[in-house]
């Protein structure tokens, strides 16, 4: 029943109504372009700037580090409209640093750096968790290897580190990203629903499925195809990674 | 450096590495002043070789690039000298135990350290691996020049390896010196028994000692109060009945409880005793489990150690 229950879903998309109708509508292909465009962006973000803090959080002790990590991991738990509420209210025209943003020029709501910073806002902690976790599970002696060979804290988390944890590094980056895709109510919020420019692929759906319930349906399949692929390679990848690590 | 587990030998090898903070002390290297409560120099400024115990070599590197790490002399002369040159472009989980020692070995003083620490070397070795092993460490660290401050729980290992030996035990250092003075002057418990010697304790008046098991012990040197008494296991003999005249002033009843033969020498449970005679002299007198006979040894060959009136823990483990 349970494999039903999820599985029913996903064939219902790609048996019902007229995908071939839907896959010939532009609208479709724009929205997937802008939600790919936009979560490789937030993914790359997220990386860049989550590998490292996780690793800090996973390694050394301080003050305050309980409450730190409590902080990059609300986002988990926060629906993701109060989030896109929380993005308009700080971040908006008329908001927390709104003014300020205007005078150097800068307009975030209903753009496509609007779309990213929505899904990295809800997906990072994704990514975050998972890279502590994996950073965590790093023999320390290794860390502590590196140290006295002369290894700074940089060389360690690039040239030991992270290339250990890599597996666990990268099973949360497609955590992260299969989240950022999907992300809807803090996107449509935030960035609204400019087609061409922040409509993303589940913000067509929700609004052109009343319009073209062909195209809504030829954007899921082209979806869960997609993150299929993407989600299946990347499993291989990290196990194949993982496995080279392994002792004989 | 040797001691019961949990004596504080990783941790103290630790703490001069630097990735441990002291509560309380110094850490003086050479003259340089590692630690002292107020300043630390950081772990990648000390030039430490540290061997660890399950050799921490990176996994996702090839030797050649392990040993390079952190590398300040050539690599490819250390990798001959190790002799783990034709193993260069190994991933570390092909290798096998003595292997990887080389290569961490190799990888430590490739950073021209100058200090070498290793953790217990040979403890994640098989057995039968560790004497070769344990031969061929002996040489590359007494060739490279470099002092070296070995952890060890083995004293045969402490034997081999060491010139001076410090003994640890709870935190504290007990006995230091040569390592054959463990075994000639033992000073305390721990020292005794893991040099091999028999320990059991008694009380003394003169040349008598009563031991806790009850039988009595004749001494050559007069000791009084609470003592132990060590027995080197090879200066016990086995007899079937009390010999008529004998030098030997302390014949013993005990029961057999162990016995185990291997080339040349058998080894004899005899309940908190153990004697080590010829695998010969075994079966020439047909020993076998259960069998009652008399321990026998000199009052010369027995040493004494006086004990405090209320023994303390470090005393009896």
């Amino acid at each position: 029943m349970a494999v039903a229950f999820l599985a029913l879903p996903l064939i219902a998309i790609f048996t019902q109504g007229s995908l071939r109708e839907g896959l010939r509508q532009p609208g479709a292909w724009t929205a997937l372009k802008i939600s790919f465009e936009t979560s490789a962006v937030s993914l790359a973000l997220m990386i860049v700037f989550g590998t490292p803090i996780a690793y800090v959080l996973a390694t050394t002790e301080f003050v305050g580090k309980t409450l730190l990590t409590t902080l990059f991991e609300l986002p988990l738990v926060l629906p993701p409209a109060v989030a896109g509420l929380g993005l308009l209210m700080a971040f908006g025209r008329f908001g927390l640093v709104g003014p300020q943003l205007s005078a150097l020029g800068i307009e975030l709501p209903f753009t496509k750096a609007a779309v990213v910073m929505a899904m990295t806002f809800v997906a990072s902690p994704l990514y975050v968790r998972q890279a502590i976790s994996a950073f965590g599970a790093i023999d320390p002696d290794l860390l502590d290897a590196s140290r006295t060979l002369g290894g700074g804290p940089a060389k360690t988390f690039l040239r030991v580190a992270v290339p250990v944890a890599s597996p666990g590094l990268g099973a949360g980056g497609v955590l992260a990203w299969a989240r950022a895709v999907g992300e809807f109510g803090a996107t449509i919020l935030f960035a609204g629903s400019l087609a061409g420019v922040t409509e993303t692929a589940p913000v067509a759906i929700y609004l052109g499925f009343a319009q073209s319930l062909d195209q809504a349906l030829a954007l899921g399949a082209l979806l869960i195809a997609v993150s299929a692929i993407v989600l299946v390679s990347a499993k291989l990848l990290i196990r194949g990674r993982a496995l080279r690590f392994m002792p004989a | 450096m040797v001691g019961p587990s949990g004596a504080g030998k990783s941790t103290t090898l630790r703490l001069i590495a630097g990735l441990v903070k002291p509560d309380s002390g110094r850490v003086i290297c050479n003259g340089q002043t590692w630690y002292d409560g107020q300043r630390a120099t950081p772990v990648e400024d000390r030039r430490v070789g540290f061997v660890f115990q399950d050799y921490a070599l990176f996994p996702h590197m090839t030797v050649r690039a392990n040993v390079a790490y952190g590398a300040r002399l050539p690599v490819d002369p250390l990798l001959d000298q190790v002799g783990i040159a034709h193993l260069a472009k190994a991933r570390p989980r092909k290798l096998s135990g003595g292997e990887r020692q080389r290569v961490a070995l190799a990888r430590a003083l490739a950073s021209d350290p100058r200090l070498l620490l290793l953790d217990e070397p040979l403890s994640a070795l098989d057995p039968s691996t560790r004497g070769r092993v344990a031969e061929r460490l002996s040489e590359t660290v007494r060739s490279a020049g470099v002092p070296a401050l070995i952890v060890t729980h083995s004293y045969e290992e402490a034997v081999s390896l060491g010139e001076q030996v410090v003994v640890l035990e709870r935190g504290k250092v007990t006995q230091s010196g040569e390592p054959h003075a463990l075994l000639r002057e033992p000073r305390t418990a721990f020292v005794a028994r893991f040099a091999g010697l028999n320990y059991l304790e008694g009380n003394a008046s003169g040349q008598d000692v009563v031991l806790d098991t009850g039988e009595r012990i004749r001494l050559a040197e007069p000791a009084a109060g609470r003592v132990a008494v060590l027995i080197a296991p090879w200066e016990i003999t086995i007899e079937r009945s009390r010999p008529g005249g004998s030098s030997a002033q302390n014949h013993i009843p005990v029961l057999i409880s162990s016995l185990v033969i291997t080339a040349n020498r058998a080894r004899v449970g005899l309940g908190a005793l153990t004697a080590e005679i010829t695998a010969d002299s075994a079966r020439a007198l047909a020993l076998a489990e259960g069998q009652t006979v008399l321990a026998s040894f000199k009052a010369t060959a027995v040493q004494t150690i006086p004990l405090a009136d209320e023994p303390e823990p470090s005393m009896r483990s």
